[in-house]
């Protein structure tokens, strides 16, 4: 496209730089928010890249079914993985099934506060709960024969007990999977000897601190089976490379190529993309007003024409006051003291396994991937939309999941943003081809890019590290 | 002919999330307030026959109390294997604050 601007279209040389420490032309992220009206917070403020190495990451992590296998018992069963919302169980009673690959823990809320089980009646390991997601009941009663437990996990009455005098109730509690509660989330982990949840999460909770995500709730909840492996599906998700070439409608309006990726310890990364300026790949940049004519970020349905930039200001500016008016009024909240860049930027935490979310709040999502069963080629991708509580009156009911079909597009999802869906169904749309693409390749595995690709890696060696501690050998690339 | 409706609550007797049970010509039927939509099915949860009355209102579904069977008040669809079978509901008018409830017409669901 002649609009572009020209780079180098041949890789492989390192003009001078050791590796990892190129980026792409143009300001950066931290230069493009310094000119900011309201400052971003300092946990924005920083940078903490690191290179991981660059050899190639092999494809077998994507289709083997024995390593499918390895990562339930190594990888699964040992992590902590948000289950629901509490908002999905705001009752006594209420409880959440949560499922991945063979496993389903039923969260249940109780006078004793959040507990977790495992789903599986003690009498013949029928399901106590057999479907997946929101419901509620007074008591845990198995379907199958009527064996019934309180909700804090009692056994309470079996059917015919004088069949069983070798049942002692106290050893027929439910057994208990361990929860951990943060920013509304519920987790789980069926790892007895793991480390607590907060000290799990590195540093997410130092920088959520200003972002309580309990003071949100669930607007939407879609899901989609994808025909990838859940790592497939969920690196899809965590480089911005791919909008050049996927999502080129977004190249006005985003600064695709100078995204800010951050890794931290094994569990959490991040990508930092500024909303409202040029793609460093547009040869002809747009006007600040142009920008924000243009723009694609924030909420469509509140978009008007009040938009003009003034003397001396920039589209960031003027977007971010512009949203924080309209999503205020419409959610009924003061979001005065937001900065600019949480208002309009797409600011993405990822936390192994699976949990990705924005903490901004114009593009408020947060994603999971799941292995569905035994298939190590299909996942569940999942997208809730958490919008700030109203300061006064009640939120509505959390949806029902709703479920796009594996062929259908995102525009099926009525309260979804049309550019929304076009975006996701662009993103949906390459996993087919790439999970294919891995059984069908001669080459043993991935290239990656050394910068704008090393939240991918950094993933993979975690997910590696939780393998070997099983196997006692640290996996090969 | 027109359906027969017969009175059997007021409306101000059933706040969201709650449901009653009223025997209209024999038919056992449970009244409820799902978010302030009235709605009338069957009270006998299709699985095993439990009565559904009590059971939480959500989201326009009302879980079964005995096993937690979820079915949409509206249509009577249930969810999952054991909501094979929907419940079958019931015409519902409110009319000056009353909510009356006709047998007569099977609603498809």
């Amino acid at each position: 496209m002649n609009d572009r601007l020209r780079m180098p279209l041949i890789p492989g040389d390192d003009a001078g730089l050791p590796p990892g420490a190129a980026r792409c032309p143009g300001p950066s992220v931290q230069d493009i928010v310094a000119r900011d009206a309201m400052p971003p917070p300092q946990v924005l403020r920083e940078s903490h890249y690191e290179f991981l190495g660059d050899t190639d990451v092999d494809y077998r992590r994507y289709t083997s079914r024995e390593r499918y296998e390895q990562e339930m018992t190594q990888l699964w069963a040992k992590t902590w993985q948000w289950a629901c919302r509490e908002e999905h169980i705001p009752q006594v009673g209420d409880y959440y099934v949560y499922e991945v690959g063979p496993y389903s823990v039923l969260v249940v809320r109780t006078e004793a506060g959040i507990k977790a089980y495992y789903n599986s009646c003690l009498h013949r390991g029928t399901k106590l709960r057999p479907e997946e997601g929101m419901g509620s009941a007074q008591e845990l009663r198995c379907p199958f024969h009527g064996w019934t437990w309180t909700l804090e996990g009692a056994l309470k009455s079996v059917p015919c007990a004088w069949d069983f005098p070798h049942v002692k109730p106290d050893a027929y509690r439910l057994p208990e999977v361990r929860v951990g509660l943060w920013g509304g989330f519920v987790f789980v982990n069926l790892d007895d000897d793991a480390p607590s949840l907060e000290s799990y999460m590195e540093v997410m909770p130092e920088h959520f601190r200003d972002w309580d995500l309990s003071q949100r709730y669930t607007e939407l909840h879609m899901g989609k089976i994808l025909p990838c492996n859940w790592k497939t599906g969920l690196e899809a998700f965590v480089e911005s490379y791919h909008v050049l070439e996927t999502h080129p409608q977004l190249l006005h309006g985003t600064g695709d190529a100078n995204v800010q990726y951050d890794v931290y310890g094994d569990h959490v990364t991040r990508f930092y993309a500024v909303g409202g300026v040029n793609s460093p790949h547009l040869e002809h940049p747009l006007s600040e007003q142009e920008l924000v004519d243009t723009m694609l970020i924030g909420d469509r349905s509140v978009v008007n024409d009040a938009l003009v930039v003034g003397e001396g200001e920039t589209a960031r500016i003027v977007m971010a006051r512009f949203l924080r008016k309209v999503l205020g009024d419409k959610y009924g909240s003061d979001l005065s003291q937001v900065s600019d860049a949480e208002m309009i930027d797409t600011i993405e935490y990822h936390l192994f396994p699976n949990m990705i979310l924005f903490p901004g709040v114009s593009l408020p999502m947060v994603y999971r991937f799941r292995p569905l069963k035994d298939d190590p080629e299909r996942c569940l991708f999942e997208i809730l939309f958490l919008r700030p509580l109203p300061e006064k009156g009640v939120p509505p009911d959390p949806p029902e999941m709703v479920l796009v079909g594996e062929e259908e597009s995102y525009s099926v999802v009525k309260a979804l943003d049309p550019v929304l869906a076009r975006v996701y169904d662009q993103d949906t749309a390459n996993l087919r081809a790439q999970q294919q693409g891995f059984r069908a390749s001669k080459k043993p595995g991935q290239t990656l890019g050394n910068y704008q690709e090393v939240r991918i890696r950094h993933f993979e060696r975690t997910v590696d590290r939780y393998l070997a501690r099983g196997l006692g050998k640290e996996l090969s690339q | 002919m027109s359906p027969t409706f017969h009175p059997v609550l007021a409306a101000a007797e059933l706040p969201p999330g709650a449901s009653k049970a009223v025997q209209i010509d024999g038919h056992n039927v449970l009244v409820g307030n799902s978010a302030g939509e009235f709605f009338a099915v069957q009270n006998r949860c299709t699985h095993q026959d439990s009565p559904l009355e009590g059971g939480r209102i959500r989201n326009g579904l009302i879980a079964c109390p005995l096993h937690g069977v979820m079915f949409d008040v509206k249509t009577g669809c249930g969810r999952g294997q054991m909501g094979r079978v929907p419940l079958r509901t019931y015409a519902l008018q409110v009319v000056d604050g009353q909510i009356a409830v006709s047998v007569d017409a099977p609603v498809a669901a």
